[in-house]
């Protein structure tokens, strides 16, 4: 399949997004493969979601693209050198109990070493924006998961990332705060149009985020398909449009396909 | 879980009151029990006396107790603050090279089951009768659980967390000082907790075989001095005062650490406050 170059083309941007290219990636456990032999092109500025079935390797795929583990064959390559402009956001929102969500808010630009009122400024910015503007001054005990959530983006957002990696981000919030965080997520990604790789199990929320979806196989991690999406709107009852239906459907198929023949198979 | 503080106070205290009341009637039945078996028993004074008995003796001999008990407990606040600046100093160097933490950690956990207090003695021998052999006894004797307890709470921080760290390329002073020390707070608090009850045996065993009389004598020497006088009643009134100095220092740190976790952030796990 060929890669989608179509976002960069025509879109005036600031600064560029990262591209990001796998080639034959491997990353095994011991005597267990997690990924096997992954080849993947991420094109600066999409939205990829990362589908497949749980403990599939895909999460061991997206640390490897940020950094935190290492593959044992293959390369990883951005368009873009350096690593401080990616970013992360956890399946758990990981922040510090004993920190506001302010100066948790801050904490990448401290260990960065950012002078203390630009971190402010770009602090608050970055809270602003996730719509915890009236919560930054709370502890993370004193949040719903959502809101530890929005922190946790706010967090990731204060860098500027030209890179963001998330890992099942909303898996552990309710269904209408997933949706929620799903829509303010894309606006984000719509207003600064970095680079998303997004691992998820949720087949309706890759194909509401993605503008690229790609499913995996069961252990180890292969490439089995990779569908464009292209919704019209990003309002929240395109859920209920029939083309957005479509492609969960199809996704659901292949993936239930591979999962049987997996079954099968061992 | 916590109360909240928006409850009417009404059920606050007659929460606080559920808390306090049934070991304050449990102590008075057997305050109760332990008169009567004297009386009835006619048990002699000097095996064991009645708490009327000792109550008696605390305020007869008030004047002389005041000081003692004085003595005694600031040479446990000089031993605990000793032991507690000290402990964490320790606990911390040690954690500074993984190489010493490793091989000085499984001896700290060692340390603990030596019964220090026989130590005292040699203490006597390196410093003389008086206060500071008492005060090195209490912060000897009370020291090793605040070292065990620094380090294990140096290395308590949440992986998760320190992974965070690793993603934006913290230098160990950063992860030092924004994630291990915050970590540990609630570790050495125990640790300080432990401390104050060893503090005051450490000093009262000091006082046994160190302390010297001048004009008043800390309660470790009243103990002894009153068991050579057959004056079992005056014995267990020092023995209540030199509790009471001791759940003192443990009353303190415990608030403290209530302080403390408050500001850490309700015991610290994030998904337990949904």
């Amino acid at each position: 399949m060929l890669p989608r170059m179509a976002f960069v083309v025509g879109t005036k941007e600031p600064v560029a997004s990262i591209g990001v290219t796998l080639r034959g990636v491997s990353r095994r456990f011991g005597s267990v493969d997690a990924v096997d032999a992954v080849s993947l092109d991420i094109a600066p500025g999409s939205f990829v979601a990362l589908i497949g079935p749980s403990g599939c390797g895909k999460t061991t795929l997206l640390r490897m693209i940020g950094g935190l583990d290492r593959p044992n064959a293959g390369t990883i390559e951005f368009s873009v050198a350096s690593s401080a402009e990616r970013a992360f956001c956890f399946q758990e929102p990981r922040l510090l109990p004993w920190r506001t969500v302010r100066a948790n808010v801050e904490l990448p630009l401290e260990l960065a070493g950012v002078d203390a009122s630009e971190r402010a400024s770009r602090a608050r910015e970055a809270i602003e924006r996730v719509g915890l503007g009236d919560a930054e001054d709370r502890r993370p005990h004193q949040l719903s998961g959502g809101m530890r959530m929005r922190a946790a983006l706010a967090r990731a957002l204060v860098t500027r990332p030209r890179l963001l990696l998330l890992d099942e981000p909303f898996s552990a919030l309710d269904e209408v705060t997933r949706q929620e965080l799903c829509e303010e997520l894309h606006r984000l990604w719509r207003e600064d149009r970095f680079t998303a790789v997004l691992v998820t199990h949720s087949i309706p929320e890759a194909v509401y985020l993605a503008d690229e979806c790609v499913v995996f196989s069961p252990r180890p991690a292969r490439v089995l398909h990779r569908e464009s999406v292209a919704l019209a709107t990003h309002e929240a009852e395109v859920r209920t449009s029939v083309p957005f239906n479509e492609h969960v459907r199809t996704l659901g198929m292949i993936l239930r396909s591979a999962m049987d023949n997996a079954r099968r198979g061992s | 879980m916590t109360t909240s503080p928006s409850a009417p106070a009404s059920t606050w205290l007659a929460r606080r009151a559920a808390q306090v009341l049934p070991p304050l009637a449990t102590l008075a039945a057997l305050l109760l029990l332990w008169q009567g078996a004297v009386v009835l028993f006619g048990v002699s004074p000097f095996i064991l006396p009645s708490p009327a008995r000792i109550a008696l003796a605390l305020w007869e001999d008030r004047a002389t107790l005041w000081i003692s008990t004085f003595l005694t407990a600031r040479a446990t606040l000089a031993g605990f603050a000793i032991a507690a600046f000290a402990g964490i100093a320790i606990g911390s160097l040690l954690s500074a090279a993984r190489w010493i933490e490793r091989g000085v950690y499984p001896l700290t956990l060692l340390f603990q089951m030596v019964p220090l207090v026989a130590i005292a003695p040699v203490l006597v021998i390196w410093l003389g009768n008086g206060d500071p052999a008492v005060i090195a006894s209490s912060a000897v004797v009370s020291i090793f659980p605040v070292i065990a307890s620094t380090l294990a709470g140096l290395r308590s921080a949440d992986p998760l967390l320190e992974e965070l760290f690793d993603l934006h390329h913290a230098s160990r002073w950063q992860r030092w000082t924004k994630l291990r020390v915050p970590s540990a707070v609630p570790s050495i608090l125990t640790g300080l907790r432990i401390a104050a009850g060893l503090a005051t045996i450490g000093a009262v065993v000091g006082e046994f075989v160190a302390g010297f009389s001048s004009d008043a004598s800390p309660l470790g020497m009243v103990i002894t001095a009153s068991q050579r006088a057959f004056r079992t009643d005056r014995v267990f009134a020092a023995v209540l005062l030199a509790s009471l100095v001791g759940f003192s220092l443990f009353a303190a740190v415990s608030l403290l650490a209530a302080a403390a976790e408050r500001w850490l952030g309700a015991g610290g796990d994030e998904r337990s406050a949904k």
